[in-house]
């Protein structure tokens, strides 16, 4: 009951904010537009530069998206009163998490694939390219909500976010990408693609426990 | 400094002598230089500086996630006849960010009770009330004592909370 409450409670949120809550998943396609209009020539050639662009612009996309996780709720005092309820914070967090993959990372697993298809890519390679951002942008939520909530506490979170996310997300970013690339060219993939179902099961258990005590930590700063 | 059940202490000092970083050191929102502290009642009720409430959620939704913190259902008897009290029947529906400073912290008070928590930990609870809404948090605070629960205020209201023990903070 509780999980559904938060989580309903969290969808609320985002809708509310109107257009702010979509504007990633506009950037994210302005940009993987922008390169399709102008590179098609070289996608047409090579489509793994166009998977790559995709999985690019998807953790650029993240970074932008991230930066207000918890920054409302902090400004409002909400974060003080849930990090004080210590059974309640994990499944605030996780509902937290699910709401924001629910209106950024599912926007993008399926629009990804929907760009690169009309972009000239084959229908079987934007299938494994969803499904390389279907596990992949949860690994990117998680991994960017640990840093984001290390920085809620401090003015300036949003530079330094950019500086200390992205060097995390470089092995789900070239594990995602070779899955793609060594399907295009037709050779076994699954050392991978089991990289990163490890990187997701990894993310997903132990990012959300840790991200409570890190909230109240921040709380401090 | 100890608090036992049904006992309130009232902070006073001037600004910048650490009444409200004392305040989120028993809420456990930040870790002294020195010394300890243990406490004994969790979850706890802190209202800080800060209203604690979602400025793009209503009224109604914003007593509905203080219930589901602490495990419970809202229950909207209870919840409409303590909106009566705290003249916020009508705003139920309106969203945080609508309403007045004060309107907002009677909400948080509204939040408070929700909550059922044994200890209050409340910063300049004050703040933002007219005279009417002054009189009626002080008679919350004392009421919430007589039966068995505690509270630490910190306070620049000029008339003390009764039954409070007063403890003066000083800098340096």
């Amino acid at each position: 009951m509780r999980f559904w409450a938060f989580y309903r409670r969290e969808l609320l949120i985002e809708f509310r904010s109107g257009v702010e809550s979509f504007i990633p998943v506009v950037f994210f396609l302005l940009v993987v537009g922008t390169f399709a209009f102008t590179l098609h020539s070289v996608f047409t050639g090579d489509s793994r530069v166009l998977v790559s662009v995709i999985w690019i612009t998807t953790l650029f996309t993240s970074v932008l998206s991230l930066d207000k996780l918890f920054k409302r709720d902090h400004a409002d005092g909400t974060l003080a009163v849930a990090v004080l309820h210590r059974d309640a914070i994990t499944t605030t967090v996780v509902t937290k998490l699910i709401a924001h993959w629910s209106v950024t990372g599912i926007p993008i697993t399926i629009l990804g694939p929907t760009v690169g298809l009309l972009s000239g890519l084959q229908i079987d390679h934007a299938l494994m390219l969803g499904f390389t951002l279907l596990i992949g942008t949860p690994t990117i939520t998680m991994l960017g909500a640990l840093v984001t909530a290390l920085l809620v506490g401090l003015g300036r979170g949003g530079e330094l976010l950019t500086v200390l996310i992205l060097p995390l997300y470089i092995p789900t970013l070239l594990f995602g990408i070779s899955v793609c690339h060594l399907h295009i060219e037709s050779a076994s993939y699954t050392s991978e693609l089991l990289w990163c179902f490890a990187l997701l099961t990894g993310s997903t258990t132990a990012i959300p426990l840790a991200l409570g005590p890190v909230l109240k930590m921040s709380q401090d700063s | 400094m100890s608090l036992v059940a049904g006992e309130t202490i009232e902070l006073r000092g001037p600004n910048g002598c650490g009444k409200s970083t004392l305040l989120r050191i028993m809420a456990g929102l930040q870790q002294p230089d020195s010394g300890d502290i243990a406490r004994y009642v969790d979850p706890i009720g802190y209202l800080g500086h800060k209203f604690g409430l979602a400025s793009i959620l209503t009224v109604q939704e914003n007593l509905r996630w203080t219930s589901t913190l602490i495990g419970s259902k809202l229950d909207t008897t209870r919840a409409r006849e303590l909106l009566e009290t705290f003249e916020l029947r009508t705003e139920m529906s309106k969203l945080i960010q609508e309403l007045s400073a004060g309107q907002k912290r009677r909400c948080s008070f509204v939040c408070l009770l929700i909550g059922n928590y044994k200890l209050w930990l409340l910063d300049e609870p004050f703040s933002s009330l007219d005279s009417r809404g002054e009189k009626l948090v002080r008679e919350l605070i004392e009421e919430h004592c007589r039966k068995g629960g505690s509270a630490v205020i910190a306070s620049h209201s000029a008339s003390p909370i009764a039954q409070a023990v007063q403890v003066e903070l000083g800098i340096g």
